[in-house]
C-alpha cells in the first residue's frame, strides 16, 4: 500500500523480506521526517542481515554436529556395563603339544551370584533345589551376613536355564573364563595348573611369557601319546612291583627336548582347586623328575666309566682285580652288590657288565677325586640347572669331596641328582660327546648340541658297554628285537637317618635307543619295589622291575616317534685308539 | 529475495534433519544388525572352543586305549609295532 505525497509514491509500511532497496531508490525527499525513516530503516535492515548471518552459523553447527553423530556413533564414550562386560579377552594362551594336540585350553562360562535378596530362607530353598551342592542351612546364614554370595563358578548351560526358571530375581550371572585340561592327569605336572580367574600356580601355566599371553599358542616338547605310554606303563610297574612311587623321563639327545615325563602318583588340574586341602594331593604335585634329588645307584658307573677313557687313564683292554679289598673304613672293604665278585681278572666293559663295585672304585682313584668332580660338573649334575618351569631342584652333594665319597660317586651312592639332569648328562655322553640343555618348548627337532664333554670314540665306547649290559647284562629284560637298546641298571639304598640299609631301595634304568645311532634316551626308577613271586618278579633288584618296564615302554614308544627299525643292526667295538688323539683337555 | 533466501534456507534445515533423522535410524537398525552378528560369532565361536575341546578329550589316548580294550574281540586294535612300520616301508618300496 502507498499513497501519493509531492508525486512520488512512498511506501508506508515495511514488511519482513519486501525490497527495501526500491522504496529507498524512489524516496528521494530531504525533509527532516524523511530522514529519520531512512536512518531508522538502514539500521533495521543491518540488524536482520546481521541475525541472518546468526542464523545460518548456528544451524549449520546444528546440522554438522548431529550429521557427523549420526555417522559416527562411536565418538559417544559411555558404554554401557553389559556391552563391556561381553568383551573380557582370553588372558591365557592355547597349549600344544609337539604334534599340534591341544592339551589346554580356556573355555567361557558363567559365575553366579546372588546380590541382597529380600527373603534368604526363600531363596535359599529355590536354590538348593537347582544347586544340590550347597548346604541350605549355611546358604541362608551367608545370605543374611553378607550382601554379596557368590553361588557357582563355572555353571552349564543347563545350570544357568535352571536358575532363571527357578524365580530367584537377586541372581546375577557374569561372564567367566575357565581353563580346561584336555588329558586330565598326563603331564599335568609340567604344564601345572592355574586357580581362579586364570592366575598360573605352577608349571608352564605359571611361567608362560608375557609376550605370548595374547593371541600365541604355546607349543610343548612334549609328545602326549608317548607321555601317556610312559605314564600308563609306569602305573601299571608300581601296581605290579608294588612300588611306593614311580618316575619316568625321555628326551631327546640331539635336541634336548623333553618328550615325556611322568612323576606318579600324579594330580588332575582340573580338580587341583577343589582337592588342593587334601594331603595327598599336595603330596602328588612334586615332580620327581624335575624337583626331586635321588641317589640313583650303579647308573652312574657310565660316567665313571666315561670319565676315565675320557681322561684317557684307562683302556679297554686294561684289567682290574675285582677281588682287591678297597677299604672305606678301618675294618671294612668295599662290597659289590651281593658278594658277586669275579673269580679272574675283568677288562672295563665287563666292569658295567657285571655293575662290579670294587671295579669302578678303581677306576675312580685312577681319575682322582678333583677330576671327577670336574667330570661331574661339566656333565651338569652338580648345578642347578635351568629348566622353563619354577619347580626345579638342585643336587644333593656330599658335605666334603674325599677319598670316601669319591669311591661311593663312583657307584652312585652319596651324591643326589636330579633324574632330568641325570638323563640330560647321559645323553649328552652318548650322542656324540656335546652337552645338551633340557627344553620343555619345541623347538621342530632341531640340532641344538653345545660344548664337547667328551671325545667321539669314548661315546661310541660307552654305547659299545651299554649295549653290551641290555645283551649280557643286568639289562636283559629291556632288549627290544630291532633297535639294539642300550642302557644301564641301578639298585640304590635308599637313606634314612643318616645310614644306608633297611630303608628300602630305589631302582632304575637308563637307556637310549636305537643303540646304533641314539635319538631318545629313557629313565625309569622305581621307589621301594618287592618282589612279586606270584607274578614271576623273583627279586626286588632293577634287573626285574626298571628293567622290563623300561623294555615295555621302548617297544611302544619307539615305533610311535619313528625310530628306524632293524633287527640286523648290531653296535661293534670301536678301533683302539686311545692314546692316539689326547683330548686338549688332557695337555692343558 | 530476502524471503525466498529465508524459506530456502528453512527448508533446507528441514530437509537435512529429516535426512540426519533417516540416516541415523538406518545406522542404528544396521549397528543392531552387525551386532547380532557379533554376538553370534562369538557364541560360534564359544561353542567350536567346547567343541574342539570335546573331541580331544574324546580322542584322548587314555580313552582310545580303554576303548580299544574293551572292543577287542571286534576290532583287534593293538598298539603299532615296529615291525609294522617296516612292513610299511618294504610294501612303499615295492611300488
Amino acid at each position: 500500500m502507498g499513497k501519493i505525497f509531492k508525486n512520488k509514491l512512498i511506501k508506508t509500511k515495511v514488511i519482513a523480506g519486501d525490497d527495501i532497496g526500491v522504496f529507498f531508490k524512489a524516496d528521494t525527499g530531504n525533509t527532516n521526517d524523511e530522514l529519520l525513516t531512512n536512518n531508522s530503516l538502514k539500521v533495521s535492515k543491518e540488524r536482520l542481515h546481521l541475525a541472518k548471518f546468526f542464523f545460518v552459523l548456528i544451524f549449520s553447527i546444528f546440522i554438522i554436529r548431529s550429521t557427523s553423530l549420526a555417522i559416527f556413533p562411536g565418538e559417544v564414550r559411555s558404554v554401557p556395563r553389559s556391552i563391556v562386560s561381553k568383551t573380557i579377552e582370553n588372558p591365557l594362551p592355547e597349549v600344544f603339544d609337539r604334534n599340534n594336540k591341544l592339551l589346554v585350553t580356556s573355555v567361557k562360562t558363567k559365575r553366579a551370584s546372588i546380590r541382597n535378596p529380600i527373603n534368604p530362607e526363600e531363596t535359599a530353598r529355590l536354590i538348593k533345589a537347582v544347586l544340590p551342592a550347597w548346604d541350605e542351612n549355611r546358604l541362608i546364614e551367608k545370605l543374611k551376613k553378607r550382601s554379596y554370595v557368590e553361588l557357582a563358578d563355572n555353571i552349564s548351560d543347563i545350570e544357568h536355564y535352571d536358575i532363571l526358571n527357578s524365580g530367584v530375581a537377586e541372581v546375577e550371572f557374569h561372564p567367566v573364563w575357565r581353563r580346561i585340561y584336555t588329558n586330565k592327569e598326563l603331564a599335568s605336572h609340567i604344564i601345572g595348573y592355574s586357580g581362579r580367574d586364570l592366575v598360573g600356580l605352577s608349571g608352564i601355566e605359571k611361567t608362560i611369557p608375557k609376550s605370548k599371553l595374547l593371541h600365541n599358542n604355546i607349543k610343548l616338547s612334549i609328545d602326549i601319546t608317548v607321555q601317556f605310554h610312559l605314564e600308563d606303563e609306569i602305573k601299571k610297574g608300581m601296581k605290579l612291583y608294588n612300588a611306593d612311587s614311580g618316575f619316568g623321563v625321555i628326551i631327546d639327545v640331539i635336541s634336548g627336548e623333553v618328550i615325556a615325563s611322568a612323576s606318579l602318583p600324579t594330580f588332575d588340574p582340573n580338580t587341583i582347586n577343589q582337592n588342593y586341602s587334601n594331603s595327598e594331593y599336595k603330596k602328588s604335585t612334586f615332580n620327581q623328575v624335575m624337583q626331586g634329588s635321588y641317589e640313583l645307584g650303579s647308573v652312574m658307573k657310565i660316567l665313571t666309566l666315561a670319565m676315565a677313557l675320557e681322561y684317557n687313564k684307562i683302556n679297554l683292554s686294561d684289567v682290574f682285580d675285582d677281588t682287591l679289598c678297597i677299604k672305606i673304613a678301618a675294618n671294612r672293604c668295599l662290597n659289590n652288590y651281593n658278594n658277586d665278585n669275579a673269580l679272574e681278572p675283568i677288562k672295563p666293559v665287563k666292569c658295567l657288565v657285571r655293575s662290579s663295585n670294587r671295579c669302578m672304585a678303581q677306576i675312580a682313584q685312577l681319575v682322582g677325586r678333583s677330576k671327577q668332580k670336574t667330570f661331574l660338573q661339566d656333565v651338569g649334575l652338580l648345578d642347578e640347572y635351568f629348566l622353563e618351569i619354577f619347580e626345579t631342584g638342585s643336587p644333593i652333594l656330599p658335605d666334603k669331596w674325599t677319598n670316601n665319597s669319591m669311591i661311593t660317586i663312583s657307584f652312585g651312592q652319596g651324591l643326589g641328582v636330579v633324574p632330568l639332569s641325570f638323563a640330560s648328562g647321559i645323553a649328552s655322553i652318548i650322542n656324540g660327546g656335546y652337552k645338551i640343555k633340557p627344553t620343555l618348548y619345541a623347538v621342530n627337532d632341531s640340532d641344538q648340541r653345545g660344548e664337547s664333554i667328551v671325545r667321539e670314540e669314548v661315546s661310541e665306547k660307552i654305547r659299545y658297554a651299554m649295549r653290551q649290559v641290555v645283551k649280557n647284562g643286568s639289562g636283559k629284560k629291556a632288549d627290544i628285537l630291532g633297535y639294539a637298546v642300550i642302557g644301564k641298571t641301578g639298585t640304590a639304598d635308599i637313606p634314612c637317618e643318616g645310614s644306608y640299609g633297611g630303608c628300602g631301595i630305589r631302582t632304575s634304568f637308563v637307556g637310549a635307543f636305537p643303540g646304533w645311532n641314539p635319538r631318545y634316551a629313557l629313565l625309569v626308577s622305581f621307589e621301594r619295589p618287592k618282589a612279586n613271586i606270584k607274578k614271576g618278579i623273583l627279586r626286588n633288584s632293577s634287573y626285574w622291575n626298571a628293567g622290563p618296564a623300561a623294555g615295555n615302554i621302548i617297544k611302544l614308544v619307539a615305533p610311535i616317534l619313528g625310530v628306524e627299525y632293524n633287527e640286523t643292526k648290531e653296535i661293534e667295538l670301536p678301533l683302539q685308539n686311545d692314546f692316539i688323539n689326547a683330548h686338549p683337555k688332557e695337555t692343558l | 529475495m530476502f524471503k525466498v533466501f529465508v524459506y530456502s534456507l528453512f527448508l533446507t534445515f528441514i530437509s537435512l534433519i529429516v535426512f540426519n533423522q533417516i540416516i541415523s535410524h538406518e545406522i542404528k537398525n544396521q549397528t543392531r544388525e552387525l551386532n547380532k552378528i557379533n554376538s553370534s560369532i562369538r557364541y560360534q565361536e564359544n561353542k567350536e572352543i567346547l567343541l574342539k575341546t570335546d573331541w580331544v578329550v574324546r580322542t584322548s589316548p587314555a580313552r582310545l586305549k580303554d576303548l580299544a580294550e574293551k572292543h577287542f574281540t571286534k576290532l583287534r586294535l593293538e598298539p603299532a609295532k615296529g615291525e609294522n612300520i617296516k612292513f610299511i616301508k618294504l610294501e612303499e618300496e615295492k611300488k
